[in-house]
């Protein structure tokens, strides 16, 4: 068991880029996609927009074996998609402005 | 010299790489600029997504500049300047116009109007307050110099930031407003990649691009003004060439006539494969050892003639029979095909014998036809017989190199001792004899056997005659 241990802390050592990018990746994409469910597209197309062309980015640098900037890059899609959902949120929620 | 090629590479990648990222890094600083200046426009409300794929499309390609990735940061920034250019354009019509609204006067005495009139004015705006009006400023919202429709000039060279690749450093438009790089040494290769900065190159074909001068450009020792061959190297006993010498023969090749096949240096390099002492180009037998009045063919019977003309190439013969030796048949010393007489011992030229009428030269001796007639149990010549010995002194007359041997014989009457005595005595009496008659006394020999040699039988008187006897045999001819 020990010994069970002491590889996978050795196998994570050595190739942790990839441990820590993939959650990242997954929860990204997670949130973007849950921006879009909230028509976040056209409530906060600033964020959203944002969010994917980082998605999309990480992705890339994952791609090349580049983990940080793919992990950075997925943490900031992930917020900014998270953001764009808030508003799109909000803006169904508030009331229609009458003229 | 390889390793000086290696590192002019090496600068000249690294210079075209530092100059590439320094203009993708200049690009991105414009298309950030432009960014502001489209958010300040309010661009984010008016083109939210070409805004957010511009800032995005920036700090990806900042990014893989830091990488070194040339290619995919170029592709991030022409993204970013074609989101930066719409946004700019979409916030143009977008945006807040800026518009003032007041109140007009009202005249003193009023028949009050029911309700108020409002007057609306459009002012001229110069929102960066630059003194460029928004309509005739290029960049609205960016403060920035009348000679360039208002646009922003940093760094001062006269080119607007949106044409300067590098904005921060003035430069002429030559270079797109980039600094040039100084030249030191004025050698045309800017000091930042020039290996010799103060040193100019001597831009003679070699290693032009280093920057630095190459007075011995194969490093063989012999400066290249003095050295035939600059770029390869070579001993100075060879004029700074190198020696070449393809068949190994010691013979260089320029000095080498036949430079691929091993040669004599004595022979400029050619071969001479018989030892002849002729080259083979010249040897008309190069593979067998011959002679030089022979073209090199041999001449095996050493007679004069070469073996291809000579028929009989083993045994010397002069050049009339072909090569081939003379026959003498009747060895009177006359070759058969010049004697007339080839079977008859004569004289020369034409090899025929004399007529003699009591003589006659045979091959081996004088034969007499008559006996040499001696006083009974002397020495003493009859002179009966001079007339025989006359003619043998005309043979010795006409054949001046013959030597012969007088030899006395007599029966076996008489005791041995006597006769071998008495024989001698004749035998050297007939040879004084000759000698009073001019012959050379060293032409002639006198030998005397007695009894010992008999031709017929003692028993007879006939016998004993005949064994009683003189004889002149021939020694020599030459």
């Amino acid at each position: 068991m020990r010994l069970v241990l002491a590889l996978f802390a050795l196998a994570a050592a050595a190739g942790c880029g990839p441990i820590q990018s993939t959650p990242a990746l997954i929860e990204a994409d997670i949130e973007v996609e849950a921006a879009r469910s909230a028509r976040a597209d056209a409530a906060a197309p600033y964020e959203f927009t944002s969010a994917e062309a980082y998605l999309r980015k990480a992705r890339e640098e994952a791609g090349y074996a580049q983990y940080q900037p793919a992990t950075d890059y997925a943490l900031k899609a992930r917020d900014l998609a998270k953001e764009a959902r808030e508003k799109a949120i909000n803006a169904s929620n508030r009331p229609t402005e009458t003229p | 010299m390889r390793s000086r090629a290696l590192l002019a590479l090496l600068a000249a990648a690294l210079a075209s790489g530092c100059a590439t990222g320094g203009k993708l890094l200049a690009d991105a600083d414009v298309a950030r600029a432009d960014v502001e200046k489209a958010r300040r426009s309010g661009a984010v409300k008016c083109a939210p997504r070409e805004t957010a794929l511009a800032e995005s499309n920036i700090e990806f390609a900042l990014l893989e500049i830091s990488q070194g990735n040339a290619t995919r940061a170029r592709s991030h920034l022409d993204l970013a300047q074609a989101n930066v250019k719409k946004a700019l354009d979409l916030s143009k019509t977008c945006g807040p116009t800026q518009v003032t609204i007041r109140d007009r006067k009202q005249p003193p005495p009023p028949p009050p109007p029911p309700e108020k009139k409002k007057v609306v004015l459009i002012e001229k705006t110069d929102r960066d307050h630059d003194g460029v009006p928004d309509l005739e400023d290029k960049c609205p919202d960016l403060p920035g110099k009348a000679e360039l429709q208002g646009c922003p000039d940093t760094d001062g060279d006269g080119i607007p930031d949106a044409d300067d690749a590098c904005p921060r450093q003035p430069g002429p438009r030559e270079t797109q407003g980039c600094p040039v790089a100084r030249d030191t040494d004025g050698d045309g290769i800017p000091d930042d990649i020039d290996r010799c900065p103060d040193n100019p190159e001597d831009k003679d074909g070699f290693q032009d691009e280093d920057g630095c001068p190459d007075s011995d450009n194969d490093n063989d020792g012999i400066v290249d003004r003095m050295d035939a061959c600059p770029n390869n190297p070579g001993p100075i006993e060879n004029r700074g060439c190198p020696v070449i010498d393809r068949d190994g023969d010691g013979v260089n090749d320029d000095e080498d006539r036949c430079p691929d096949v091993p040669g004599k240096p004595e022979f400029k390099g050619c071969p001479d494969s018989d030892g002849d002492g002729i080259p083979d180009a010249e040897d008309k037998c190069p593979t067998v050892a011959g002679k030089k009045e022979f073209q090199g063919c041999p001449d095996t019977d050493a007679d004069g003639i070469p073996d291809a003309e000579d028929k009989c190439p083993l045994n010397a013969g002069p050049k009339e029979n072909g090569g081939c030796p003379d026959t003498d048949r009747d060895g009177d010393g006359v070759a058969d095909r010049l004697d007339k007489c080839p079977d008859a011992f004569g004289m020369p030229p034409d090899g025929c014998p004399k007529k003699y009428t009591l003589v006659e030269v045979k091959k081996d001796r004088i034969e007499i036809k008559q006996q040499v007639h001696f006083a009974s149990g002397k020495w003493l010549v009859l002179p009966d017989s001079f007339a025989l010995l006359n003619q043998v002194v005309a043979v010795l007359n006409d054949f001046p190199k013959m030597r012969v041997s007088i030899e006395g014989h007599t029966d076996n009457v008489g005791t041995e001792a006597f006769n071998m005595r008495l024989s001698q005595k004749r035998a050297e009496a007939v040879g004084a004899y000759l000698i009073q008659k001019g012959i050379a006394a060293d032409r002639l020999e006198s030998v005397g056997y007695g009894p010992t040699r008999p031709i017929a039988s003692n028993k007879t008187a006939m016998g004993r005659s005949q064994n009683r006897r003189t004889e002149f045999r021939i020694v020599s001819l030459e």
